[in-house]
């Protein structure tokens, strides 16, 4: 821009898209960057166009064709009821998606807001929350779940449930803890002495500053949601039949494993290269956030 | 008689990731047994770079050329065990923040007594006795209660005095001040001022004083250093050069200061422009962007140090007779 | 009248509920106890003291960002008190505030063409030109526009103070307080930002509260000084007076320290503030108390039409009743 001269400029983009961009290019920098937001990616391509690149129907039962290993007509083989593995392992990941969605952003939600009720409240009711959310993350979480599951019956919306009630307590301690360092910065305080509303507050300056924290937090709990949801699915209290997750795969696969080994793999595969994709992705992400937030480039003096 | 400090051409760089940063530039100094010198700077001067030099504190990625002498022995020529050996036992420090100087954890009377552990000759209960005296001398009254106390439950200019004590306890030949007052208030930083004329006598060898308070080294200083960007730029007796300043840094600076402007005015002196960058090389003089009497020459060539009448030295082409 | 602040009381509460179980006067830490001033159009009041003088909290106040006990702040004949949110969002709009730490006070997700017309937008000003607004503010202040799109963090110290100038000039405000204008800045650039905030005032005419530590700056920049101890307004007067004769002994000492008077060096520390000394605050530290000094607090004294001070006894003869 040269000059102060008001004539219509173009505008410079927003601000949120500039970050947005300038954050993709520091997490794709590196070669783990790379690889890990080339299979996050994947998976989400996956979850979303399931239901139309599958070859077939993944519930489709085809007895004549059961146990079959890999081959071209069914990439990934057939299971003990002759379903295609390819298409149930697609559908799968839709379904783990539509859990770990479901699952981070109800404990989003509910952390987020108690966090900042925790942060802005009174005392009393900080310190109950506290409490609370301290039994809950003392228990188990796999005696938890099958308790739960015993108490509300199988099924995803149990898996669901138990996700957000077990993950909720530490969204609630990063909201919280952030809410309490940001309540006393300098430019909170301005913002109030310029006569914002307790209510812009929260939104343009609470908000955006605890995202960095709350982003790196959800990209690791996926994760663990997905092992949740696998491992009840495996123990057989998650997805029910005839619904498949890569847990429920396994479960089929677990009881063929000698004729046909190939199940257990179309459903164990894509666990690893979620779990392992979005572990490093978060931290990817995260390396990315910290020096930002400092500020990279040397001040002038 | 061999200087207690003897600085020789000394030129530091610290090798950064976008290049090297040239912080000290030459610096030719010597300081005697028992004067008190100010090293007088504002930021990007390196007069810190050159406190720490002093104390062998640099850290890995510092070149370092030229000769930094302590009581005719190369510090740098010393090894680490040497130089580590050396601080604590014969430079001591001071700096400017005292909050977290002290070790929160630990008493105020541990503290004083490890930091005699280069006394080899003399036990724990003559330590106590020396640190007991030592807090009594810098003017904490109820010296034993102190001992006992942490450091959270001691006021800034309390810390300070008990930082100053811990540094003559182990009877330095060089102390180093960094900044020692700038985090206190003006009444506290009274006392700390009168604390360390009193400590001269206490030190059995010399003090520098670092700051970027002209007044504070009019106040204690018997000779004065200015640094700019690096560089000396101006040392000489601190009357002579806070009175009859040469250089025209030195001069701007000291017109700068509110304090020394008369009546009440309304602009205030500033001096325009910034510091240059250390990563990027230059030719001529450091100050000549910013100087109002730079001239040709300036911009090409670096500046000799001249001599004054008045016993003081100054880099600048425009005094060369 | 721009700004007038009526004994104003300023109390925090200390400790959890275990506190609440210790006596009562232990609960809070009164840290302004009974402060009052006024600020005519156009003019700047110097509030001077140490730490744990109470001045931040005293310019914080002024906004509502302290828990007042008591007491009234009135701003361009608005008055407020307490924490009722209503008079409060329109002083705010009338105050320009700039903090001590000027990168800490802007918001680090945002540019500075957001930071300093946010102002507009939280009072929903209408028609405004959000891009050009910007750009003229910072031209005021003397940043060229390639700085719109900056991030705080692409700011030095110097350019980020301009900046909070020019946020708090964004909606032409009566009052602008200046919390430590001058503090982390070298001394050859110090007077960039007093010669701005001198023009300024002369351009627009607003008063300045300035709070500083730096007796040297206020001397120069203040038409009024208002000189704080432990919560308390010491002593208060046209600035050429009060640097030339103090009347009171805290003054005198503060001025000999960095003012450039004559020295007397003040032993001790300030004392604790819970609870809060009887007596006079400064007693025991004050080279003249006499035992009154410790068990009565003082009344104000007028030495002159505009200046009073807060001592038993005042250096200078306080006029006879009568003749205020």
């Amino acid at each position: 821009m040269t000059g102060v001269s008001p004539a219509p400029e173009i505008r410079a983009a927003p601000a949120w898209l500039k970050r947005a961009a300038g954050l993709a290019r520091a997490v794709l920098a590196g070669t783990m960057g790379k690889v890990s937001a080339a299979s996050v990616g994947l998976m989400l391509i996956l979850a979303v166009s399931a239901g139309i690149i599958a070859p077939y129907d993944p519930i489709a039962i085809a007895p004549m064709d059961r146990l079959e290993g890999p081959s071209l007509s069914h990439p990934l083989g057939t299971d003990q009821l002759g379903r295609d593995l390819l298409s149930r392992v697609f559908e799968g990941t839709r379904t783990v998606m539509e859990v770990v969605v479901a699952g981070i952003g109800g404990a989003l939600a509910i952390g987020l807001t108690m966090g900042l009720v925790a942060g802005f409240g009174p005392r009393l009711l900080a310190s109950a929350l506290m409490l609370v959310s301290d039994v809950v993350m003392s228990l188990p979480m796999m005696l938890f779940a099958l308790a739960m599951t015993a108490m509300l019956g199988g099924g995803l919306e149990t898996v669901v449930f138990v996700v957000i009630a077990f993950m909720v307590p530490a969204y609630f301690r990063v909201a919280r803890g952030q809410t309490l360092t940001l309540k006393g910065a300098d430019y909170v305080a301005a913002a109030r002495a310029m006569g914002a509303s307790p209510l812009r507050i929260i939104t343009r300056h609470l908000l955006p500053n605890m995202a960095g924290p709350l982003l790196v937090l959800i990209a690791m709990d996926v994760p663990t949601v997905i092992g949740i949801e696998s491992g009840l699915s495996f123990l057989g209290q998650g997805a029910q039949p005839p619904t498949p997750t890569w847990g429920s795969i396994l479960r089929d696969g677990f009881a063929f494993i000698r004729q046909a080994p190939h199940i257990v793999l179309a459903g164990g595969l894509p666990i690893l290269i979620a779990t392992v994709g979005f572990t490093f992705f978060s931290e990817a992400l995260r390396d990315a956030l910290d020096p930002r937030l400092v500020g990279k480039k040397a001040r002038p003096k | 008689m061999t200087p207690l400090l003897d600085i020789a051409d000394l030129s530091i760089t610290y090798a950064a990731a976008s290049g090297p940063v040239r912080a000290l530039r030459n610096v030719s100094l010597t300081i005697a047994k028992g004067e008190v010198l100010g090293l007088v700077g504002e930021s990007g001067s390196g007069k810190s770079t050159l406190a720490s030099a002093m104390m062998a504190l640099l850290p890995a990625n510092a070149a370092v050329n030229g000769r930094l002498e302590f009581n005719g022995a190369d510090l740098f020529a010393l090894g680490p065990e040497a130089r580590r050996r050396l601080r604590g036992n014969g430079v001591a420090a001071i700096f400017q923040d005292p909050f977290t100087a002290l070790n929160p954890a630990t008493r105020i009377g541990v503290q004083l007594i490890e930091f005699q552990h280069h006394k080899t000759g003399i036990g724990h209960a003559e330590r106590s006795r020396r640190a007991v005296a030592m807090l009594g001398r810098v003017g904490i009254s109820d010296p034993e209660r102190r001992m006992r106390q942490y450091p959270f439950e001691l006021s800034g200019g309390i810390r300070q005095r008990v930082l100053i004590a811990a540094a003559l306890l182990t009877e330095p030949q060089l102390l180093i001040a960094d900044e020692p007052t700038t985090a206190l208030d003006a009444t506290t930083e009274m006392q700390v001022v009168a604390l360390l004329r009193a400590s001269r006598a206490l030190v059995d060898g010399a003090i520098v004083l670092v700051t970027h308070d002209m007044r504070l080294v009019a106040d204690l200083c018997d000779r004065v250093a200015v640094m700019y960007a690096g560089e000396l730029v101006e040392a000489g007796p601190t009357a002579e050069v806070v009175t009859r300043p040469r250089h025209p840094y030195t001069k701007a600076l000291l017109a700068c200061d509110p304090a020394r402007i008369a009546g009440p005015v309304r602009r205030f002196p500033t001096i325009p422009g910034q510091v240059p960058d250390p990563a990027i090389p230059r030719d001529g003089c450091a100050f000549a962007a910013r100087c109002t009497e730079a001239s040709g020459i300036c911009l090409t060539t670096p500046p000799p140090m001249v001599r004054g009448d008045g016993g003081d030295f100054a880099r600048c082409h425009r005094l060369v007779a | 009248m721009v700004l007038e602040i009526e004994d104003l009381v300023v109390r925090y509460k200390t400790g959890g509920w275990a506190g609440a179980l210790r006596s009562k006067s232990q609960r809070h830490v009164e840290v302004l106890a009974g402060v009052g001033l006024e600020l005519n159009s156009g003019r700047t009041l110097g509030v001077v003291g140490e730490s744990g003088s109470g001045k931040t909290t005293l310019a914080r106040a002024v906004v509502g960002l302290a828990p007042i006990a008591a007491g009234v702040v009135r701003v361009d004949g608005m008055r407020a008190s307490g924490w009722g949110d209503g008079p409060w969002r329109f002083i705010r709009r009338k105050v320009g505030f700039m903090f001590q730490d000027p990168l800490a006070s802007l918001d680090p997700r945002m540019d500075v063409a957001t930071l300093v017309t946010e102002p507009f937008v939280i009072h929903r000003t209408q028609g405004i030109d959000r891009r050009r607004e910007a750009a003229r503010l910072l031209d005021l202040v003397g940043l060229p526009a390639r700085f719109l799109d900056r991030y705080p963090y692409q700011l030095s110290g110097g350019q980020a103070r301009r900046v909070s100038v020019a946020r708090a000039l964004a909606l032409k405000p009566k009052l602008v307080i200046a919390d430590e204008p001058t503090a982390g800045l070298d001394l050859s650039i110090q007077g960039d930002v007093l010669n701005l905030m001198t023009d300024l005032q002369a351009e627009l005419g607003m008063s300045y509260l300035l709070i500083t530590h730096n007796l040297t700056v206020a001397r120069h920049v203040a038409d009024e000084i208002a000189v704080m101890y432990l919560g308390r307004i010491v002593e208060t007067g046209p600035t050429d007076a009060v640097y030339r004769l103090p009347a009171h002994p805290y003054t005198r000492a503060l001025l000999g320290a960095r003012g450039g008077g004559e020295r007397v060096v003040l032993e001790g520390e300030p004392p604790s503030l819970s609870p809060r000394p009887h007596g006079c605050e400064f007693h025991a530290r004050c080279p003249i108390a006499k035992p009154r000094c410790q068990t009565e607090p003082p009344a104000e004294q007028v030495i002159a039409p505009r200046h009073r001070v807060l001592c038993h006894f005042p250096l200078i003869q306080p006029q006879a009743a009568g003749t205020a």
